[in-house]
């Protein structure tokens, strides 16, 4: 089931709301329907692969109580970690990656294996739910966490429907303490429901909109040659399409979270605003970065590490698993590489320190995002390749065409509101509106030297505290008539 | 801050109550529908029940989505938003709106497709109707994209589905099949013009239908020597009754952006002032029909045009001729016992034209191939037919229609 859809917003989310307020006299009995309500969830969406997902349920709890509870020696915790690790990759292997693998030997064989019998259909989040699972077992073997022993706690950290088929990724430690200690406030709740909505109107409007934008041109690409402007045009609504698309999931995750009392980690950060590609993935799926950092990269040394050599290295494994965890297509291996290469050569030479104009850095890092997503985006690498070659084929392919011109007729609106989303106009106009406009700054001559300041309330804030509650309903009626309409199409991420 | 969270709490509150509302009205809209899947779902058998339990997901899922209580209120809104934005494509390009306000099915392509695989089936229909007696003649009904009429914004794609039409009557003259193009007929009678086809529709008007049926009576008695009887009575527009139902018709592209972006627009009902005496019979997917007496009462169903939802796909008023597309239907013309025996094989736009058409022969048979379970083959062999007509308009020259004398059809018929 996904966020947005009709059967998630009209039935699924008022069920589940209803019965966990009706049972907010005990926190058991909430955590209790919230598990039957994420179980339910995943069962609609995917009924044939709740199997997996219980059984990952079961398998890594078993695991997590013989780590936890094996005192010595210390070799059989690190047997059962072992196991419990290979017991999750195997299982991403076989779903994710064993088709690939099996065509891959054909191509050295004489006589073929049918991969057929070795493709399964892809249980959705399996990526998410299973490095969330390797993460409690890490973090219990480290003793940074107690062991689970409640089967239905457990269960519930690793099935909870908000972040169940797309993350946020979030750790034992993060997720824990709000189990029996969670509080639900109007406050949280009512974030929850802005962070809702924001998120809906970033996947129904923009990122299905720039969707049919990029599908569109991708798929032109086959047909004929694409002009520079065309083929630049496909890949920056795809850069559009995936950062509304996923941020605005995890804004539904985060504001679902909230509606019940938890506080999933934050996802994005604008990244489109970065000055390097360092800084993209410190803003861009946070949550991924974090957990390849805390389970991978400071494992194998991370930068501490005086050899130069060995820090480059370790860059190298953790970008190589990060394209592999995407999928098993050379385009996200190579998407890996070319991360890789420009973060490494950014801590070689300190571009981050460098004297840069910001305006140089910011055109470097959006021209390596743009050019990654299309490797992301392609079927394969050779179609990656022409689609790149037409972005600068200006002696061939000819600069524009009359589809360019169309579809920025027909789109324009789509592109101005993605663009301005992009950076954190809302964000600032927000704290604006809340603080309202300084009028004064008084700092004390005396030791601390506090500072006061004074600010007047902004002209209108009445009327933008009425207009505000009225304009995100009327969002919201108009985010179902997209849906009505069926405009509905799968979150990229699904496929992850 | 205080501010910050009460603009909030409000937002909050509102969405709630809402989304509450909504689910109550939505859980009474789609109750009967659900209880329909719950009830196929309990009363398969222990062995279906896994497969079927997985359908029942499905099928809910499907049900709750589309049922939604205030469906075509939201689909108005989303209809005006497009019109704000002066979009001229919606539903990601399977319609688009040409300079004029018609809407037209589109999709992106480079030139006409390839019409070998269907020229192919078609020679070896001709082949096995002449083998039993049967002229046969292929009857191209006009696009709505008129070249040179037709005028979309810059870069609106065009599915090439003239270019396409013309290449298959090429190759239809090559292997002796005798054609009508009706783009042709119009042309020269000035009638090729958007005003012949509904603007929400990618259907002609029934009145550029009765004008089609009067060239066609025309061409069959020249070229087969049809001797349709009483052709200038029949094909006088003064011998029928006209009833125009203003602005009462949305056309299946209207129906998919709503009365705001499209307009609703007049549909006009004919039949005979004269006496006439049918039986009409229907095969549909799941039920046959019936019906006899006259022209109005057995060929045509009127309870289409008596109100009814606009929005409803059930409730076209173009289907008021023959009930729409039924895979099979025969109708008697007791005027005319000796009149002749004449196979339809045809979509949607052939329809009003074969309806008037079967005044002047003893028995008329239809048969629209998407939705036709038996074998095509068979039935011409069977039947006898004095002629054969395969009519699909230029956008349907695909093998989804052409679904007769396949490779693998034979091998069945065989």
């Amino acid at each position: 089931m996904s966020f947005s859809s009709l059967s998630f917003l009209f039935y699924f989310l008022p069920a589940s709301l209803l019965l966990y307020y009706l049972f907010s006299f005990s926190i058991t009995f909430k955590n209790i329907i919230l598990l039957i309500c994420s179980l339910a969830f995943y069962a609609f969406g995917e009924p044939k692969n709740i199997g997996i997902l219980i059984l990952s349920i079961l398998v890594n709890y078993g695991f997590g109580l013989l780590i936890g509870y094996t005192k010595n020696p210390k070799g059989r915790k690190i047997f059962f970690l072992t196991l419990s690790i290979i017991f999750n990759l195997a299982l991403l292997f076989v779903f994710k990656y064993l088709s690939s693998a099996v065509q891959t030997v054909n191509y050295f064989m004489t006589s073929p294996i049918d991969v057929g019998q070795f493709t399964f259909a892809l249980p959705i989040g399996i990526s998410f739910f299973t490095f969330q699972a390797i993460s409690y077992g890490i973090d219990v073997y480290r003793g940074s966490v107690g062991v689970q022993k409640n089967l239905l706690n457990f269960a519930l950290y690793l099935s909870f429907f908000p972040k169940l088929t797309q993350g946020p990724i979030t750790k034992y430690t993060d997720f824990e303490p709000q189990i029996y200690g969670r509080k639900e406030t109007v406050q949280k709740f009512s974030s929850g429901v802005c962070f809702f909505l924001v998120g809906l109107g970033k996947k129904v409007l923009l990122a299905n909109s720039m969707a049919i934008v990029a599908d569109r041109i991708f798929s032109l690409q086959q047909m004929e040659k694409l002009p520079v402007g065309l083929a630049w045009m496909g890949a920056i609504a795809y850069t559009f399409q995936i950062y509304f698309d996923f941020s605005g999931y995890s804004d539904m995750a985060i504001g679902l979270g909230l509606m019940f009392g938890f506080q999933l980690p934050r996802n994005f950060w604008y990244p489109y605003i970065s000055k390097s590609i360092s800084e993209f993935w410190r803003r861009w799926h946070i949550t991924l970065g974090a957990w390849f950092r805390d389970y991978l990269y400071i494992p194998l040394g991370g930068s501490r590490m005086r050899n130069q050599d060995k820090v480059i290295r370790n860059l190298a494994v953790v970008w190589i698993a990060t394209g592999i965890w995407h999928g098993a297509n050379w385009t996200f291996l190579a998407w890996g590489v070319l991360n890789f290469i420009c973060i490494a050569w950014e801590r070689v030479f300190h571009f981050e320190k460098m004297n840069v104009p910001d305006a140089v850095r910011h055109l470097y890092a959006l021209l390596v995002i743009v050019l990654g997503w299309v490797l992301f985006r392609s079927d394969s690498l050779p179609k990656a390749m022409d689609y790149i070659q037409s972005m600068f084929n200006f002696v061939q392919n000819g600069f524009w065409n009359d589809y360019a011109s169309m579809f920025l007729k027909e789109f324009w609106v789509f592109f101005v509101l993605c663009t301005v989303f992009s950076m954190p106009v809302v964000g600032i106009v927000n704290q604006f509106l809340a603080k309202g406009i300084l009028t004064e700054r008084r700092i004390s001559k005396e030791p601390p030297y506090d500072e006061k300041s004074v600010y007047m309330e902004v002209p209108f804030h009445r009327v933008m505290e009425i207009l505000y509650p009225v304009g995100m309903i009327l969002l919201f009626v108009v985010y179902v008539s997209y849906l009505v309409k069926g405009s509905y199409n799968p979150f990229i991420y699904f496929q992850f | 801050m205080k501010h910050f969270f009460m603009k909030k709490t409000v937002t909050a509150a509102l969405f709630v109550t809402l989304l509450f509302v909504m689910a109550l009205l939505n859980i009474q809209t789609v109750f009967p529908s659900l209880q329909k899947d719950v009830s196929d779902y309990h009363t398969s058998s222990a062995s279906e029940k896994p497969e079927t339990f997985s359908n029942l997901v499905t099928n809910l899922n499907n049900t709750a989505s589309t049922e939604v209580f205030g469906k075509y209120g939201f689909i108005e809104t989303y209809g005006y938003l497009q019109k704000l934005m002066d979009k001229k494509e919606t539903n990601n390009f399977e319609v688009v709106k040409a300079e004029d306000g018609s809407l037209h099915y589109t999709y992106f392509t480079t030139g006409p497709n390839d019409v070998q695989t269907i020229s192919e089936r078609m020679e070896r229909l001709k082949k096995d109707a002449e083998s039993v007696g049967s002229h046969v003649m292929y009857v191209m009904t006009p696009d709505k994209y008129i070249e040179g009429v037709t005028k979309f914004e810059k870069g609106i794609p065009y599915n090439y589905a003239n270019e396409t039409a013309d290449l298959f009557l090429d190759e239809m003259r090559n292997n002796q099949v005798d054609t009508l193009d009706f783009r042709e007929v119009m042309k020269e009678n000035g009638t090729y013009t958007q005003d012949s086809f509904y603007q929400t529709d990618h259907h002609w008007k029934v009145q550029t239908a009765f004008n089609a049926f009067k060239s066609f009576a025309d061409v069959v008695d020249e070229k087969y020597d049809f001797q349709f009887p009483n052709k200038a009575y029949y094909t006088d527009i003064n011998n029928y009754n006209q009833i125009i139902y203003k602005n009462s018709y949305l056309g299946s592209m209207g129906r998919k952006e709503g009365i705001l972006y499209s307009g609703a627009e007049d549909f006009d009902f004919i039949y005979p002032k004269f006496d006439t005496n049918y039986f009409f019979y229907a095969q549909g997917s799941n039920q046959a029909i019936t019906a006899n007496g006259r022209f109005e009462q057995s060929v045509c169903f009127t309870s289409m045009l008596s109100g009814g939802d606009i929005y409803d796909a059930e409730c076209d008023k173009y289907f008021t001729y023959m009930d729409g597309n039924p895979g099979f239907a025969e109708i008697t013309n007791f005027d005319h016992p000796d009149g002749k025996k004449v196979l339809f094989i045809k979509d949607s736009l052939m329809v009003p034209v074969a309806s008037f058409f079967s005044l002047g022969c003893s028995k008329v048979y239809m048969i629209d191939p998407r939705y036709y379970g038996g074998n095509i083959q068979d039935v011409i062999d069977q039947y006898h037919f004095d002629d054969v007509f395969v009519s699909f308009s230029p956008q349907n020259l695909t093998t989804d229609f052409f679904t007769f004398y396949s490779d693998d059809g034979l091998q069945a018929a065989h």
